[in-house]
């Protein structure tokens, strides 16, 4: 049985007894520090940013002209690189994401066992996620590589297969991108969905399998619902990290073949330290914050609704 | 007891004001450059001896001037290559370095900007005589007819060669040196005949950016530029569509290997080193690399050979980056300052021929002329560099004109787009910048 918390209504905030004035001034004492550097290097440099995108602005600070929405208008209006990296963005995260979120929950599921030496096995599949992206990317960059000098295609050719231009072909680049980018992350979602998995009451479990529960149903309406929390934070988390990503194909394609990777944060990066188009960049930016926020907003929106019933 | 502290409290008054008048004397100079950070092989190290790296040459080179010059010490920043991510910053932030190290292709930028100081005047304060420099070198230090440069060095694009492949396809000759193609026609029949005797590619691509470099040798040497009389870029030229056919026949004949993106393109290098291909189109930047492997017994190559780019067609033209040191202190920076960054240059570049270790080109006749230059491994092999070399106009848009056409020449050479639209794209693209610069 849930029990609803007693509604406050807004005249009640302002009849805190003085014991209860101290402890919200205490509260507020704990999160000023974190407030005031959230200010000053997140909420600060947002407005800065837009207010840099309002204006031809060099990389060095040099040839500032104000010049309104016209970084916008160009963005909008005719900027093919923007829309096609905005593209290849989204596939990429449409490819990545799906894959980050049901592996590791697969992985995490399979290592949800009280066998002995289970933590080797948690901690070989969480390894990969602590090795830098240099590393990653020239390890697979050498796993991909065309030709036969790829690990993968000596394994191809050894069984008479043809070897596959995994990065130089603009259609099997992302994917193999994307690929890449799960055995490296897909550690870190493993490791939110078992602390899940651990939370949910054993009791749960039993009572539906008195009540004739199947491995599918025991899934489906205990531990899905159970692992709703996790699931938002990892799904919004892959989302933003998937929108964000420029590293791991910088050291893999640097964006080609003939752009056909170029991610949004890569062209940003392109524009503004490049061509000095900060001005440019920081428009671009703006485009993605909202983006993201907005997303992130709808998600929470969409995962919390029931919540408490 | 009182006594003692007053001759304590003299003491240190005495020293402090002693060291501050030292530290008054004593000028520090602040270096930001690339070439790696090599403190722990050779902070303490002030003998040149057997150094061949870029890193090691240029670290010791700053400490022999730090030991011999306490009145003026330089402190190095390292950076990233290719160092304008931290000398962004640096400007950005109102402290630049004294001295930085940038790619001659992108002075013009910082210089329209008026974030470099001018040197001409002060080059020739110091004694470094301009007209010592080679017409292909001076170049790239120039913006609008002033220094704000001080060429080190021409990092050029050569063909690395391993002669025994070439002797196994009959294309060396008696005196042991390789018979280099001269004609596009010559280029095709050497590399039938390599690929016939060995089954390997005559040339491999380092990456793409070899691919771009040579196209760019190929335009130049078909007579075309990479800029207007008005100063604007021009890629799709007769010239360049010429030039880019050219590449993609010799990688569809399957004489010449296709480029990979740049980390295969070190796959490329290690296939030389390992005896897997005739030759190497990469840059001088590798010569002292293959040359410790060899003495070290590391690799297949055993007989290497360092010939100039192919000349093909009418006229010479090599593409070459060059080094060049440079003072980011703006248009108005203290003249004593700007003058003891400048005398640094110059002691760097008096001693550049220690830097010619590496392999690559030097800048000023007297040094290309000196017996010490004359006597390193292979200069007389491509002798012909310092005069072909040609730099990327001395324009804003250097760098967006060398990003922009590598990823269109890409889509070319993996078949994405047919040549006319990939330097029609490039055109548009290059086009497009100009328009949104002004």
């Amino acid at each position: 049985m849930s029990v609803r918390p007693k509604a406050v209504s807004k005249d009640a905030i302002f009849r805190l007894s003085r014991i209860e004035r101290q402890e919200a001034l205490v509260g507020v004492a704990f999160i000023l520090p974190f407030l005031i550097l959230y200010v000053i290097f997140n909420f600060l440099p947002i407005l800065q940013g837009f207010w840099i995108s309002l204006h031809n602005w060099d990389v060095i600070g040099t040839n500032v002209r104000f010049v309104g929405f016209r970084n916008y208008e160009i963005l909008f209006g005719k900027d093919k690189l923007f829309w096609s990296s905005l593209e290849h963005t989204l596939f990429f995260a449409l490819l990545a994401g799906p894959g980050l979120i049901v592996t590791g929950l697969a992985l995490a599921l399979m290592l949800n066992q009280r066998v002995r030496g289970i933590g080797i096995f948690r901690t070989i599949f969480y390894m990969p996620n602590i090795l830098s992206v240099t590393v990653v990317g020239l390890v697979f960059a050498r796993v991909f590589a065309p030709g036969e000098r790829g690990f993968v295609n000596a394994v191809l050719s050894s069984i008479g297969l043809e070897p596959i231009p995994w990065f130089l072909d603009e259609a099997n680049a992302m994917p193999t991108i994307a690929i890449t980018k799960v055995w490296w992350s897909v550690g870190f979602n493993m490791l939110i969905f078992l602390a899940g998995l651990q939370e949910i009451s054993q009791s749960l479990y039993d009572a539906a399998k008195v009540d004739g529960g199947g491995r599918w149903t025991l899934f489906r309406h205990i531990t899905l619902p159970g692992l709703r929390r996790p699931m938002l934070f990892v799904i919004v988390l892959q989302l933003i990290a998937s929108v964000q990503v420029f590293p791991l194909i910088d050291v893999l394609t640097g964006g080609g073949p003939a752009g056909s990777t170029r991610p949004l944060v890569m062209y940003l990066f392109e524009r503004s330290f490049d061509y000095w188009q900060l001005g440019y960049g920081s428009a671009i930016a703006f485009v993605m914050f909202v983006f993201l926020f907005s997303i992130s907003i709808i998600q929470l929106w969409f995962f919390s609704r029931g919540e408490g019933d | 007891m009182r006594r003692l502290i007053l001759a304590l409290g003299i003491l240190v008054l005495a020293l402090s004001l002693g060291t501050t008048a030292l530290a008054q004397d004593a000028m520090t100079l602040t270096v930001l450059r690339f070439f790696g950070d090599c403190v722990d092989d050779f902070g303490d190290v002030t003998d040149l001896s057997g150094i061949t790296s870029e890193c090691g040459i240029i670290t010791v080179l700053t400490n022999i001037w730090n030991e011999e010059h306490p009145d003026m010490q330089v402190e190095t920043i390292v950076a990233d290559w290719p160092g304008t991510t931290q000398l962004n910053a640096a400007i950005a932030a109102g402290t630049p370095p004294d001295i930085a190290v940038l790619h001659g292709r992108r002075i013009p930028i910082y210089a329209s900007r008026g974030a470099l100081t001018p040197l001409t005047d002060v080059m020739e304060a110091v004694g470094i005589d301009a007209s010592d420099f080679t017409e292909g070198a001076a170049d790239y230090g120039l913006y609008q007819g002033e220094f704000y440069g001080v060429p080190f060095d021409l990092a050029a694009t050569i063909w690395h060669i391993n002669l025994d492949l070439w002797a196994e396809a009959g294309l060396v000759d008696d005196m042991g040196a390789p018979m280099l193609p001269t004609s596009p026609e010559d280029f095709i029949s050497a590399a039938e005949k390599v690929h016939a005797a060995t089954g390997k590619p005559i040339a491999e691509m380092a990456g793409q950016a070899a691919t771009v470099r040579s196209l760019t040798a190929y335009i130049y040497q078909l007579g075309g530029a990479l800029a207007d009389d008005a100063g604007n870029p021009t890629i799709d030229t007769p010239e360049a569509l010429e030039a880019l056919n050219f590449v993609l026949q010799l990688q569809d004949l399957g004489v010449v290997s296709r480029p990979y993106n740049e980390i295969n393109g070190a796959i490329a290098v290690e296939n030389f080193a390992n005896g897997e291909s005739a030759g190497l189109i990469d840059g001088t930047w590798r010569i002292n690399g293959f040359d410790r492997q060899i003495a070290e017994g590391e690799v297949a190559l055993k007989n290497y050979y360092v010939a100039d780019f192919p000349q093909l067609f009418d006229n010479p033209g090599t593409f070459a980056g060059s080094h060049n040191w440079l003072v980011p202190l703006g248009q108005n920076a203290d003249p004593a300052r700007v003058q003891a960054a400048v005398s640094f240059i110059k002691w760097l570049s008096d001693n550049s021929v220690v830097w010619a270790r590496v392999g690559h080109g030097m800048t000023r006749s007297s040094v290309i002329n000196s017996e010490e230059f004359q006597n390193l491994p292979h200069r007389a092999e491509y002798a012909s560099m310092s005069q072909n070399v040609r730099s990327v106009p001395r324009e804003v848009w250097g760098n967006a004109f060398w990003a922009i056409v590598h990823e269109e020449v890409e889509a070319a050479v993996l078949a994405i787009k047919t040549p006319e639209v990939a330097l029609a794209d490039a055109q548009a693209r290059l086009d497009d910048f100009i328009l949104f610069q002004s």
